[in-house]
């Protein structure tokens, strides 16, 4: 999950590959706003054709808690 | 562009803008949003009024003049016509962040002594945990907004919305003249908190005049119009939102509802809108976007180029802007003319990008305590930097302590006019700092005027922090939190702005209390371990206003002879 994420913010989202870890940071590391963060969203719930909830996704810091998340929700 | 002189008369109160839109365009729709299955539910005027007005027969029949509604949740037709009906039931509103922690929620209707609370379909999900944080315990009355959900539970002070609606529905009512003729109220009919907890938070007391004051003044200096389609993305609860769907209504334009952050570019293109309401983040955003678009299809020059070629031909009177950048356009909908921005510092840099799109971006600057408008940038004479000259509905002054160094008398703008507050409920204390002694409102911004008005904002000398999505956060709020953390002897929180952006990063410069530490341990150490402890911290704050970052400094801060860190210093 982790590799198909960095796949997607190095392709849609612009983010430089070598900065995209695990403990990564979407708002200190990689410069995100909370609108950056719920583009990201937005397509993986159309990837995973999911529905991500809004709570749990506001408690995500870095990579690392955004896969997870994802991992629980697609399974 | 052109300045076109609207009327907004018919607008005196709440009610009877929507009684004057129910008669003149009955079937038009005030409102569209997604609703089951993704499909497009419309209202119309008509039966927005009707709901208000058989809403407020229902409050009156209940016993509601004079008490206290809490109306909380995502935006809503109900939400709005729940506000309009409350305030003109003779009711207050009070208006609450769905964001806020359930404690805070329990807090704020005990301080405002709420009667009754109207949840939103999706807030009202969250029923069970506002019980259990003792949310309803002196309610009398909890309306919910259906969602085709069953409820199992017995609780006969609930009611879905409809049920409660339908009992006001046969009811003796105003004529509709009297309706349109009845001015609006004076006294305290929406109650309002500043970001913060209950320690740390005032309670703003508006009048229905205040805000539809504002609100006509919105109309008269914007150049929305009757045939408009907004996009409402931000926030109901807060009134900058919130006076400008007035605005809006008033005009008979009409109002889609943007059901989430994550599908604002899916639903722009959805619902085609004319016009949008936003905070500065959302113009660097969408500025970014824009230009990444550009950069991966290899088009930077082209974009360069037809910028340079449209602005030229515009000077000989020839817009082709619209025509140029049709396939920009159309990752907005297509027809998005007009943004106005407020809420937050704004990069003046955007309003020339926008422009050269051939979208009007206009500037607006307000406070809550001015129901919150204060000036606007008129789209037919802007000038890039500045908020534009104080609204109609209000006089602005500077309190000039000193020169800058271009030679503007600088000082703090202050406000007087029908827009401001009431004052601070139950706070002598606060409403004392903020009126001056000949009754001017006190903005805690720094800024100064050009010989025709135009205002220019250059600081702040209150502590709160702005941030560029446009939510204050105060600081002093936070620093409660942090000194609850041994490990930490003193605190200030900052915003701390990123380099060439408006973006604010929240910090936290941290005095350790050494003592704990072993004798020796690396600074570096101290500052992981503080960092840990205040992500521990975040996770009970809600996410805008989380710590971002941390400087651990070796010193005390500068104190006052009463020991209160000269936060000022803080730099």
């Amino acid at each position: 999950m982790f590799e198909e994420i960095k796949a997607m913010l190095v392709e849609e989202m612009s983010i430089d590959e070598s900065e995209i870890k695990l403990d990564a940071e979407f708002i200190n590391d990689l410069g995100f706003n909370s609108l950056e963060l719920a583009d990201l969203v937005a397509l993986c719930e159309e990837k995973y054709d999911v529905e991500l909830e809004e709570e749990k996704v506001r408690e995500v810091v870095t990579v690392g808690d955004f896969t997870k998340y994802l991992e629980t929700v697609v399974g | 562009m052109k300045y076109v002189k609207k009327d907004a008369s018919h607008a005196t109160s709440l009610r009877a803008i929507a009684k004057y839109n129910a008669i003149k365009r009955p079937n038009k729709a005030i409102f569209k949003y997604l609703g089951a299955g993704k499909k497009i539910v419309e209202v119309t005027f008509k039966e927005h009024s009707e709901n208000i007005e058989n809403m407020i027969c229902a409050l009156r029949k209940r016993g509601f003049e004079g008490k206290r509604v809490a109306i909380i949740g995502e935006t809503c037709p109900e939400w709005f016509a729940s506000y309009f009906a409350v305030i003109s039931a003779g009711a207050v509103a009070i208006p609450l962040d769905k964001e806020l922690l359930y404690d805070q929620i329990k807090g704020f209707l005990d301080v405002a002594e709420a009667n009754a609370i109207i949840m939103s379909p999706k807030y009202s999900k969250k029923y069970e945990e506002l019980k259990a944080a003792g949310v309803f315990d002196n309610l009398e009355l909890i309306i919910r907004v259906e969602d085709g959900t069953v409820w199992e539970e017995n609780d006969e002070r609930i009611m879905t919305f409809g049920e409660f609606v339908n009992t006001g529905i046969g009811m003796k009512r105003e004529s509709d003249a009297a309706i349109m003729r009845k001015p609006s109220r004076g006294d305290m009919s929406i109650m309002l908190f500043t970001s913060g907890t209950t320690g740390t938070s005032k309670c703003v007391m508006l009048s229905e005049r205040n805000q539809v004051s504002c609100a006509q003044s919105a109309v008269r200096a914007t150049d929305f119009y009757e045939h408009d389609v907004l996009l409402s993305v931000l926030p109901i609860h807060h009134t900058y939102e919130l006076t400008i769907n007035v605005a809006i209504q008033a005009l008979g334009a009409t109002v889609c509802i943007n059901d989430s952050l994550k599908n604002v570019v899916k639903n722009l293109k959805l619902f085609k809108p004319t016009g949008i309401v936003i905070v500065p983040l959302f113009a660097t955003t969408f500025q970014k976007k824009i230009l990444e678009e550009v950069r991966k299809k290899g088009k930077e020059n082209q974009l360069k180029i037809g910028m340079l070629a449209t602005g030229a031909m515009q000077k000989v009177g020839i817009d082709i802007r619209r025509k140029m950048f049709s396939e920009i356009l159309s990752a907005f909908g297509g027809n998005l003319e007009k943004i106005i921005c407020g809420g937050a510092a704004m990069n003046p840099q955007l309003m020339k990008f926008f422009e050269n799109l051939g979208i009007t971006l206009c500037e607006g600057y307000g406070i809550t305590e001015c129901s919150p408008l204060i000036a606007v940038n008129p789209y037919y004479k802007r000038r890039v930097g500045s908020v534009g000259p104080a609204a109609d509905c209000c006089k602005v002054r500077i309190d000039a302590e000193s020169f800058d160094e271009k030679g503007n008398l600088t000082g703090e703008i202050q406000v007087r006019g029908e827009n401001v507050m009431l004052g601070y409920y139950n706070n002598p204390e606060a409403n004392e700092e903020v009126f001056t002694a000949d009754g001017w409102f006190r903005t805690g911004d720094i800024g100064h005027l050009d010989k025709d008005g135009y205002i220019y904002i250059t600081g702040r000398c209150k502590s709160v922090i702005v941030l560029e999505n446009g939510k204050n956060v105060f600081p002093e709020e936070i620093e409660e939190y942090l000194e609850d953390v041994d490990q930490i002897a003193e605190c200030v929180v900052v915003g701390r702005k990123k380099e060439d952006s408006e973006e604010v990063v929240l910090t936290a410069v941290v005095y350790p209390d050494f003592n704990l530490y072993e004798k020796n341990t690396d600074i570096a150490v101290i500052a992981a371990d503080i960092k840990r402890r205040v992500a521990e911290i975040n996770k009970k704050l809600p996410s805008f206003k989380h710590i971002r970052n941390i400087e651990i400094r070796k010193t005390e801060f500068e104190k006052t002879t009463t020991r209160k860190i000269k936060r000022f210093l803080v730099k």
